[in-house]
């Protein structure tokens, strides 16, 4: 099966391509660029019609939204281990990664994308003012709860580390004081020195 | 299995998932009016603040999507998930949108003040959700749902998802009436033993 990945680089989620490098899966690289608008364009809508990345061509059509993008790299290619075997484990490693999905990244969007859920500068300009406190709020969250020893699970390395990874690239730019965040910041050193993430951001994918 | 729910929140698709599994439960009722998600004692339940949270043998988990396949795969044999890949991955494609897109559009009608400081922003968050859950609905229909369920014939855990999210609609300022293939999933969820126990529990 051939693998297409449509990303952006710089957008953190478009890192998922690190799951099919820890598979040693081929897959294709196509930019969409945010710069000129295209993720809203027509051509990209017959790809993914809500105008989002990442989204990934596969034979059987295009899949979306990164949790479910992780999960289908993980079950087409199970020698790679990229998922625990404990239904509990399994849990936290998806409890994880809906938290990233739904809670940190929306936080995120608060930045620059508050026009998806209000109208007016003065209400945009609040929400953007208040991404450093939520975002901090949200890694001391990751750092107490999400990460269960050097890895998400623990020392068991999944596809949750993958996403935490992939949202952490963003601390930095979005909350100043993400140096109170060790075990975080030890996590993200860690993940450094991996060969996908070299991989990746050896194809420009990560910014 | 404890399940800390409020009614009619996000929680009551844990509840379905487990009805429609048929595995033991106790419902523990988080009083929202008092705010009791806030407080300290929830707090060493669920950090988050926030419903549904799980305890299960071994500890205690959060997020719907997660309890959904926990609890799927605790019962195997009442087939919650298909059994293809790509079936599966579509089924958590729409999970995926529905956990971190339409209820967060949805949020944005009470919980503004997890994103913003000033009632003014409030004010202008609230009124866009008609529009955010309606575009919602016009992707669910395009997209999300193949009728009469999410994955087509085949029920599955996403049904448990969507059907307690479209309970909101009329409450944020949309129509069912006008998504007649919404209108036909929620009758059909509606006839499940598992809706009906759960509406019998006083859950939604
Ligand atoms: N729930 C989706 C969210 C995807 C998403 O929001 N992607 C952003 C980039 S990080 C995007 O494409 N934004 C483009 C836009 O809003 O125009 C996922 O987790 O994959
Ligand atoms: N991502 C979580 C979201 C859970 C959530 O936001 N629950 C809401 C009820 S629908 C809540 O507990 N809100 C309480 C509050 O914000 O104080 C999930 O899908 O389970």
């Amino acid at each position: 099966m051939t693998l297409r990945l449509f990303c952006t680089p710089g957008t953190a989620v478009s890192a998922v391509a690190i799951a099919p490098e820890e598979a040693e899966r081929p897959y294709d690289t196509v930019l969409v660029n945010f710069a000129r608008g295209q993720q809203a364009g027509a051509a990209y809508a017959r790809i993914n019609p809500k105008g989002r990345v990442p989204a990934l061509a596969t034979d059987n059509g295009v899949l979306t939204e990164a949790t479910a993008i992780l999960e289908f790299v993980a079950d087409t290619n199970p020698a790679a281990l990229l998922r625990p075997e404990s239904p509990l484990a399994m849990a936290r490693m998806r409890e994880a990664m809906s938290d990233l999905a739904s809670t940190v990244h929306v936080n995120h969007d608060h930045k620059k994308r508050g026009r998806r859920w209000a109208d007016h500068p003065g209400s945009l300009e609040d929400m953007t003012a208040m991404v450093p406190q939520t975002m901090a709020a949200s890694a001391a969250h990751l750092q107490a709860h999400c990460l269960h020893g050097p890895d998400v699970l623990g020392s068991n390395f999944s596809l949750a580390d993958i996403h935490l990874f992939v949202i952490c690239t963003w601390l930095e730019r979005d909350s100043p004081r993400v140096g109170e965040f060790p075990a975080l910041a030890a996590f993200m050193a860690r993940m450094e020195t991996r060969a996908s993430v070299a991989a990746v951001r050896a194809a420009g994918l990560l910014l | 299995m404890q399940l800390y729910y409020a009614p009619g929140t996000i929680a009551v698709a844990t509840a379905i998932a487990l009805e429609e599994a048929g595995l033991d439960y106790e419902a523990v009722r988080i009083d929202f009016a008092a705010k009791e998600q806030a407080g300290a004692a929830y707090a060493q339940i669920n950090p988050k603040g926030r419903v549904p949270a799980l305890a299960v043998d071994g500890g205690i988990l959060t997020e719907t999507p997660a309890l959904l396949e926990y609890i799927a795969e605790l019962a195997p044999e009442k087939r919650l998930m298909p059994d293809g890949i790509i079936d599966r991955a579509r089924m958590r494609e729409v999970i995926s949108y529905l956990a971190s897109t339409m209820h967060v559009n949805h949020a944005h009608k009470l919980r503004g003040a997890r994103w913003a400081t000033k009632p003014a922003s409030y004010k202008d968050m609230k009124a866009k959700v008609p529009q955010t859950m309606t575009a919602s609905c016009d992707f669910i229909c395009r997209q999300g749902l193949r009728g009469p369920f999410v994955l087509g014939e085949a029920f599955s855990i996403a049904d448990c998802h969507l059907y307690t999210i479209c309970t909101w609609l009329e409450g944020d300022g949309v129509a069912l009436a006008d998504y007649p293939k919404l209108q036909t999933f929620m009758a059909a969820m509606e006839a499940r033993d598992s809706v009906r126990a759960v509406r019998a529990k006083g859950m939604l």
